[in-house]
């Protein structure tokens, strides 16, 4: 009886593999299959050479690639629907999230909805039915391992990014914890089963290069940081605002003090213009802790400022919650409130509007519903505001002066 | 190039699994190729089924957990055995019966002739 040597028996492996066969299961068939063929022509008197040639042949053109595509319709047509479903809600879950980030751009309403509907589809509905998907069509233990790994990494990694984009807690938790599923378990298992399989191709390092390549630029611009010089001046900027107002407010005491004695002045009008001056500045005091205290509500005032003198940009990215200071009876309505009637008594005074530069921040930090702000921005715009006045007053008193002197 | 020689495939298309688990029941265990040359063999070369429609139909028939395998190294080379489960062993008895049944109803249709539709008339 013929038997075909080792090295024969690997060249038909490959001439099998070479012809698009990837099943390992069907691979063995084949090749078990056409070294049948091979001995059963040898034994009749052929050489190997052409009894190889010919068994090959005999399943015509492509009629090895079509064995497995035939094998794989016929393994996934009962999940066709099932497929089906997926395509469906994997479409819907990518408009949504399109148009939701077209709307968010826009400030136009609905974009909310729209992430967290389009999230939900795609990582509640799309990947559970892709995974299920996935493992029917390509069964065994590691490759289903790997599969639900990489899913529950891919879930965990998009849910992550949901919950940032809406402000909810645990983003980060997820999404850390997502991509080290993905980088630390998923790909290493992914990377493995390819050089078992022998596919190690340019068609599977290539996502693989994309894949730590693009998540590594993503953690980072997630992850970047300003440069040091921005965060220093930064944080300069801030300090500087509070020393400015500090000194002009001492300078305004000084200025009432010398003032008021004086018999020439209405005394009256003075002291109202003056309190709605300091009103203004401890309203100021008061919207900012309160706006810190709606985030940092379990740390004490002591801690708070040591948070911002040691660690300012920290500090100053601390989301803070916009309507502990909106619809409020001491909360920014009340400041603007006090600024016209403050605004009315000088000009009664000095005949002169008082020009003040009111940031347009302000108006998305009044009307914005249940969200959430960067410390660094509300009480930056607060506290110009603030001093802002308090130079006005300056003036004003210095007016007062020039009049008694 | 479907499973062809004598008859069309459309003919054999619906009986494939028939003619495996019927092969599979009267023996212990086949390999692929042992199935192809059995059914040559005891149809005098009648009916044969190629590789293109014989494997995909093996492993759909393991995959509804019809057939197990059994792999065994001959020749320096992995050799796959089929054989049939207890649901595949009872699939195949019910296969078979439907056939003979379906056989015995298209003589009906084959033998028809115009004394006979007139009797039934």
């Amino acid at each position: 009886m013929v038997e075909l040597t080792e090295q024969n028996i690997s060249e038909i492996e490959v001439l099998i593999e070479a012809r698009g066969v990837e099943m390992k299961e069907l691979s063995y068939d084949l090749v078990d299959h056409v070294c049948c063929m091979i001995e059963t022509k040898m034994e009749e008197g052929k050489s190997y050479t052409s009894a190889l040639e010919e068994s090959i042949a005999s399943f015509g053109k492509n009629g090895i690639r079509n064995i497995q595509e035939e094998t794989t319709f016929l393994l996934t047509k009962n999940i066709l629907a099932m497929r089906k479903t997926m395509h469906i809600t994997g479409i819907t879950a990518a408009t949504l999230l399109l148009l939701g980030s077209i709307f968010k751009i826009q400030h136009w309403p609905g974009a909310a909805l729209m992430y967290v509907l389009g999230g939900i589809s795609l990582c509640l509905l799309f990947m559970p039915l892709f995974l299920a998907v996935r493992i029917k069509e390509k069964p065994g233990k590691l490759s289903t391992i790997s599969n639900i790994v990489g899913m529950l990494g891919g879930i965990a990694l998009c849910l992550g990014i949901l919950f940032k984009i809406m402000h909810w807690p645990f983003a980060s938790i997820l999404m850390n914890s997502g991509g080290v599923l993905l980088i630390l378990i998923f790909l290493p298992l992914y990377i493995y089963q390819a050089a078992k399989t022998r596919q190690l191709k340019t068609s599977t390092l290539v996502p693989i290069i994309v894949a730590v390549a693009g998540f590594s630029l993503m953690f980072s611009l997630v992850r970047l940081q300003s440069s040091q010089n921005v965060r220093t001046s930064r944080g300069n900027y801030h300090n500087n605002i509070n020393q400015n107002t500090e000194s002009t407010l001492n300078l305004n005491t000084l200025l009432i003090s010398e003032i008021e004695n004086d018999s020439t002045i209405n005394q009256n009008v003075v002291n109202n213009i003056n309190q709605l001056a300091l009103s203004i500045n401890n309203l100021s005091d008061d919207i900012n802790w309160k706006f810190i205290k709606s985030t940092l509500a379990e740390y004490t005032d002591e801690e708070i400022k040591n948070k911002e003198s040691t660690d300012f940009e920290n500090f100053s990215n601390t989301m803070g919650m916009l309507n502990s200071i909106q619809n409020n009876e001491e909360g920014l309505p009340q400041l603007f409130k006090l600024i016209d009637e403050y605004k009315t008594a000088y000009t009664k005074i000095t005949g002169a509007e008082p020009n003040l530069l009111i940031n347009n921040n302000f108006e998305y930090y009044l009307d914005t519903q249940s969200d959430m702000f960067a410390f660094r921005f509300v009480l930056r715009d607060i506290n110009l505001l603030n001093l802002q006045i308090q130079q006005l007053h300056t003036g004003l008193l210095q007016y007062y002066k020039g009049k008694v002197s | 190039m479907y499973i062809c020689l004598m008859y069309s495939k459309e003919l054999l298309k619906g009986t494939l699994k028939t003619i495996i688990l019927k092969m599979l029941s009267e023996s212990d265990s086949m390999y692929g190729y042992q199935i192809t040359q059995k059914v040559k063999e005891i149809t005098e070369g009648k009916i044969n089924l190629t590789e293109g429609a014989l494997y995909p139909a093996l492993h759909k028939l393991e995959a509804d957990g019809l057939l197990t395998t059994e792999k065994k190294t001959v020749g320096n080379r992995v050799r796959k055995y089929y054989s049939l489960t207890q649901t595949g062993n009872g699939r195949a008895k019910e296969k078979v019966e439907e056939l003979k049944e379906f056989m015995e109803t298209l003589k009906v249709i084959v033998n028809l002739t115009p004394q006979n539709l007139a009797w039934s008339n």
